[in-house]
């Protein structure tokens, strides 16, 4: 890998963040329903309420000057205040980032792990009924709406058990609790959910996983290693997961976006108050700055997690050399 | 590969052969189930009729307006099916459009081509649909456009990818030094042989189409006078199908759409093996 | 493989090991008053907010200058007695002179005028139109304060404006006043602000200083909850004490749980279909404007079945424009007047309007050629919404009358109607507040391009509203109100579809000293009572409550009930909370290990 192929990645994805700007601000501004006509459902406002609010978030300047803020303002951080929080919008999104980080990380975890796992055993067992198994288990979780595997979940453990809650990520009553008390707490309120996404996300994982230990096992090295008269563990373990295990490494980098969106699923049915649900709750509060905000914040993670897993890959596949 | 070693393969995988004939009993209901069932989905029932359990007369039970789910559900299955379909068509035109074009003429138009690929990429995928049919409105002309419009990305790489290769074949080089247009050898000798890529790729991103309806309709931007599953499911949630315990509401809708979504992971999974002679049993 | 497993019993043994502590820590003293809603709060700032959620909050953590009991009846709060003068233009208020701000400060009159001033000059928030009419506020002392207006105000002691601290708001210019916060929320009120967690909770902590009658909850969180099928689920297994703002569908299946009281009353507003009344632009059918075919399509609907499947039977149907839950202020129509339910009737009106020849989907159109097809656009967050379009659209279709829809979020629905008015009908509603001059100004001429969605002008409905607002007699001024409406009622320019039923549910095992205000309704009812009056039935309020009390709700309900609440989800909890960490802490452990071992083969690999 050399540096002018470094080079060249930093420069796309400079250029894919310069495209997500350019579509991100055009598109909150043709959408319809003037955010601060939200207001004016309310029974005493008047007028000059609305124009006064409208020159409050700058809505009464052109489309042109409103840009020229946007991208220069977003230059040192700021992306404005929310209209509906009435807050910087840095300050929304940061009071989310955990409880999505803490579910969609717990879910990739293990479903990375789960999906790696069983990806490997239905390849090495490939034909087997363990694999017809794991495969139709990925293929089921992989074809489930995520919503509704999610409603399935709260109508067997929640309503029928009763034994897990359904919504939020602690319980009121202990709203004041501290420590392992609290931890607790959220951990009990983070199973559904977490399960929930491990499900849908872990068949994508296992399906690839497979594939792609399938296909390193054809290539001519490894049958020279059994040629050689390595025994199949080792083959497996040193010659074959190292290189099938580079196409999973890109998959959960590029998945990271989709992720964000997956959450927004659960969150919503689950109402777990991450940034999925932020996103669409700032849908129907016609938040522009505040979606334009999640909007940026998840493509760049995605921009940035693809230009690692093309550098890991530059790195870990010596055929790369562009 | 000829066609019908193409078929001999398809029907020797057990999964394809499981996928394709679900996916033929879905398209049959679709076809005839509304010219058999008599179901309006602006004929109401009484207050008695609201939220029954299945009973002879309503098989799968009754909804939150007195109608019947069964009914709804084959009627549904058309809306879905049809979304699913043309929404697909649209990304699958795009994507392989922008991935030929951009593999084959190479250099900017690549560039620039690849780089737009990128930003659609990159851009939160679901949360994208839901801003874009809140702008749109929604109708289910709409709601087809929005999906194919945000779904095409991954299809244009793979597409480039595949014409990189095929464009430094020397049967290519050939035609060009015969003059043939780019056009002409796109068409004939290109397209031909993406196509199976494409092809199996369109099983997939149909599945994800089909998903895509079904989420967006459950969170409020389906189109009501036209209900689909997702709808059926937007409505089972948000008037207390869960508390109420009305299982026969909201489990067969999505029993269906894990059903038309698998029928069509399952025959893309068979397709894959077939295309990607790697993958193939030994 | 070994290691593994050794690792997993370890970090088992230490959680084990931990859980004597957590559930020492489980102990609480304080008591807390857990109130389920569906709404968050806009704003904390009372000049911007205007939602039902955070007037709420206000009216806990301020205070004004009188208040609402139960029976809707004004009670002194701030001011202890008032005067108005012969001339009927100018009101004396004395204050109370021993009320201390959350922070310390003491409460006087310049409060009282920093804050109306305020609101009156920036032009800002909920409470700006209630004080209209006020010309001038004069503080001759500390606790006196006069104000006069320019003509009788009828509504002076319906005004229930928030006072806000002047020492900590006064510095801020008027023209950003919107962006200013009061993290503190400073006030006078009943409960002091903690934290508002969006989209979770917004935390108050009990006023013991407060000059009033005193919470007897030490905490007080409202839960927010995006679904009410789950805020349902979560008052039946106890995580939360109250249930707000629910549908009778939503709480059938927590009826039959004695545990859980159902408090049941009308909401103060309506659920119209509207129709438009905009000057004709083009870009709508014009034949929305005729009212006898307006008066067709009331007859068209069958409002009883809407109410019946939408909302079970539980809403009162709808006819005239100012709810019955407002009392005398409702008209109520009698006798031929009134429009039932009466396709017949609704089709004969159309064939006298010249709506004749049917064509072959059954629709009807004139000899000119005009035909009855309109478009309706519903809100499609409102599921409720959605359904009564759907059904208005089959009743239509039984007369002929062809109708398409749309459904929007409010967004769009505001724009199409205050801007490109390309729609016919649409459904929506208004709440109004106790007095009935903030509903009616609604359709004023005044108030097109603001609140008027349907552009309605009529200069004789005018001329009535503007008239009542300054009578003070009050039976003339019901009078007036009914003439307004019944003028509404006539002209149709709203059909008013039905007053829905709200419901509160309550934990009656948890709960006691809660009594419905005369709207029916406990909290959100536009005065704080039941807030004060609530306690928890523990053994240490039973022992205290006993004298006062009837034992009725107490004697049922053991102390091991209401600990079984902080310890319901503890112990099957605590398991599952060790499962996942070990789950997790596993992975971890195998996903680490995979790593460095990847590391290390990649060197080898090269060959």
């Amino acid at each position: 890998m050399n540096r002018k192929y470094i080079v060249k990645k930093l420069f796309y994805a400079c250029i894919t963040l310069m495209g997500v700007l350019l579509i991100n601000f055009f598109l909150f501004r043709i959408m319809p329903g003037d955010p601060v006509s939200m207001l004016v459902r309310n029974p005493n406002a008047n007028i000059e309420t609305v124009e006064k609010m409208k020159a409050a978030y700058g809505l009464d300047k052109s489309l042109a000057a409103q840009f020229i803020t946007y991208v220069s303002s977003m230059f040192v951080g700021d992306f404005g205040t929310s209209f509906h929080y009435n807050m910087p919008v840095m300050k929304v999104i940061g009071d989310r980032v955990f409880a999505t980080i803490l579910l969609v990380g717990t879910a990739e975890i293990i479903a990375i792990i789960f999906g790696t796992f069983l990806g490997i055993v239905a390849a090495h067992k490939r034909g087997t009924k363990l694999d017809v198994g794991a495969l139709s288990f990925s293929l089921v979780t992989y074809a489930m709406p995520s919503f509704w595997l999610g409603i399935l979940m709260i109508a067997f453990f929640s309503g029928f058990l009763g034994i897990l809650p359904t919504s939020g990520m602690t319980s009121p009553s202990l709203y004041f609790a501290v420590g392992m008390q609290r931890a607790s707490d959220i951990a009990v309120h983070l199973v559904l959910p977490v399960l929930t996404l491990a499900l849908v996300l872990l068949g994508e994982y296992m399906l690839v996983m497979r594939s792609s230990l399938i296909e390193v096992l054809t290539e001519d090295y490894i049958l020279t290693a059994r040629a050689k008269g390595f025994d199949e563990k080792t083959i497996l373990k040193k010659h074959a997961l190292p290189n099938a295990m580079i196409p999973m490494a890109t998959l959960v980098a590029m998945s990271l976006g989709f992720v964000i969106a997956g959450a927004l699923q659960v969150e919503t049915v689950f109402s777990w108050p991450g940034l999925g649900r932020l996103m669409y709750d700032a849908l129907q509060n016609r938040d522009y700055p505040l979606l334009q905000g999640i909007f940026f914040i998840t493509s760049m993670c995605t921009i940035g997690a693809n230009l690692i897993s093309d550098l890991l890959y530059g790195y870990l596949d010596p055929r790369v050399k562009e | 590969m000829k066609e019908n070693q193409f078929i001999k393969q398809f029907l020797k995988n057990k999964m394809g052969v499981v996928g394709f004939s679900m996916l033929v009993i879905f398209i049959l209901i679709a076809l005839f189930g509304p010219m058999i069932v008599q179901y309006d989905p602006q004929v109401f029932g009484e207050r008695a009729d609201v939220l029954n359990p299945p009973s002879a007369a309503h098989w799968l039970g009754t909804d939150d307006l007195g109608r019947d789910v069964f009914k709804a559900l084959i009627v549904g299955s058309r809306v879905s099916l049809i979304v699913g379909v043309a929404a697909t068509f649209i990304s699958m035109f795009i994507g392989t459009s922008v991935g030929i074009f951009s593999g084959y003429l190479g250099g900017k138009t690549d560039n620039v081509l690849m780089r737009i690929t990128d930003v659609f990429l990159v851009l939160p995928w679901l949360p994208l649909m839901l801003v874009l049919a809140a702008l749109l409105g929604s109708n289910i002309w709409n709601i087809i456009f929005v999906i194919g419009i945000t779904g095409w990305a991954g299809t244009a790489r793979i597409v480039r990818a595949q014409t990189l290769t095929e464009k430094e074949r020397q049967y290519i080089e050939r035609s060009k030094s015969f003059g043939a247009s780019n056009l002409f050898i796109i068409w004939h000798h290109i397209f031909p042989n993406v196509f199976p890529l494409v092809f199996a790729n369109t099983i997939l991103v149909t599945a994800t189409s089909i998903l895509s309806e079904t989420t967006l309709s459950f969170l409020g931007m389906g189109d009501v006078s036209k209900p689909s599953w997702g709808t059926t499911l937007h409505f089972a949630f948000e008037s207390g199908a869960l508390s109420n315990k009305a299982y026969w509401y909201f489990m067969p809708p999505g029993v269906c759409v894990l059903l038309l979504v698998l029928a069509f992971t399952l025959m893309g999974f068979a397709l894959d093996e077939i295309v990607n002679p790697k993958l193939r049993q030994r | 493989m070994k290691k593994k497993i050794s690792i997993m019993l370890v970090t088992i043994l230490v959680l084990m090991s931990a859980m004597p502590l957590m559930s020492f820590g489980a102990a609480q003293d304080e008591t807390i008053l857990k109130i389920g809603v569906k709404q968050e709060p806009d704003s904390l700032n009372p000049f911007v907010s205007w939602e039902m959620a955070s007037f709420e909050i206000f009216m806990l953590t301020y205070d004004s200058l009188v208040k609402f009991d139960r029976n809707y009846e004004v009670v002194p709060s701030l001011a202890t007695s008032w005067e108005l003068s012969d001339d009927q233009l100018t009101w004396t208020f004395h204050l109370r002179d021993d009320v201390k701000w959350h922070d310390g400060e003491p409460f006087t009159s310049a409060d009282v005028k920093y804050t109306y001033e305020a609101f009156q000059e920036s032009e800002m928030g909920m409470y700006y139109t209630s004080l209209g009419g006020i010309t001038a506020i004069e503080t001759p002392d500390d606790y006196t304060v006069v104000i006069s207006t320019d003509s009788p105000k009828a509504n002076m002691l319906q005004n229930v404006t928030p006072i806000l601290p002047a020492h900590i708001w006064q510095d801020q210019p008027l023209d950003s006043i919107a962006d200013f916060e009061d993290t503190a929320m400073v006030g006078t009120g009943p409960f002091k602000f903690v934290s508002w967690d969006m989209n979770q909770q917004v935390v108050l902590d009990r006023n013991p200083d407060y000059f009033g009658q005193p919470a007897n909850v030490d905490h007080l969180i409202y839960v927010i909850y995006a679904n009410n099928d789950t805020m349902v689920q979560a008052i039946q297994n106890g995580e939360i004490d109250v249930a707000l703002e629910l549908d009778y569908v939503d709480i059938k299946s927590a009826l039959s749980n004695e545990n859980i009281t159902d408090y049941a009353y009308e909401e103060n507003g309506f659920t119209e279909l509207a129709f438009n009344q905009s000057e004709w632009s083009g870009n709508f059918n014009q034949l929305i404007q005729n009212k006898m075919i307006r008066q067709a399509i009331s007859y068209a609907i069958d409002k009883q079945k809407i109410v019946d499947l939408v909302y079970d039977g539980s809403s009162m149907i709808g006819s005239t424009y100012i709810p019955p839950s407002q009392g005398e202020w409702h008209y109520a129509v009698e006798g031929d007047k009134l429009r039932g339910y009466d396709p017949e009737k609704a089709i004969s009106l159309l064939e006298s309007e010249g709506f004749t020849s049917v064509d072959a989907d059954g629709y009807r159109s004139n000899d000119s050629g005009d035909k009855l097809s309109f478009l309706l656009l519903s809100r499609s967050d409102n599921t409720s919404e959605v359904k009564v379009g759907q059904m208005v659209q089959s009743y239509l279709k039984a007369v002929g009358i062809e109708l398409n829809i749309e459904t929007v979020d409010d967004g769009v629905l505001y724009d199409r109607t205050m801007g490109e008015k390309d729609y016919d009908m649409f459904i929506w509603g208004w709440g109004g507040d106790i007095d009935p001059t903030v509903l009616l100004n609604v359709l004023t001429t005044d108030n097109i391009d603001n609140l008027n969605d349907i552009f309605y002008s009529n200069p004789e409905y005018d001329a009535i509203v503007e008239a009542q607002t300054h009578e003070m007699d009050r039976a003339k001024r019901v009078e007036m109100v009914h003439e307004a409406q019944a003028l509404l009622y006539e002209e149709l320019p709203y059909d008013i579809l039905y007053y829905a039923e709200n419901h509160q549910l309550v934990r009656n095992d948890l709960i006691t000293g809660l009594t419905p205000t005369v709207s029916g309704a406990v909290f959100f009812a536009n005065t704080i009572v039941n807030y004060a009056d609530a306690s928890f039935i523990t053994e240490a309020a039973e022992s205290s409550a006993n004298s006062s009390a009837p034992a009725e709700n107490t004697a049922d309900s053991t102390p091991a009930e209401s600990e079984s609440e902080s310890d319901g989800g503890g112990s099957s909890g605590l398991v599952i909370a060790i499962v996942v960490i070990v789950v997790i802490g596993g992975g971890f452990f195998i996903w680490q290990r995979n790593k460095s071992k990847k590391a290390n083969e990649n060197q080898k690999n090269e060959w």
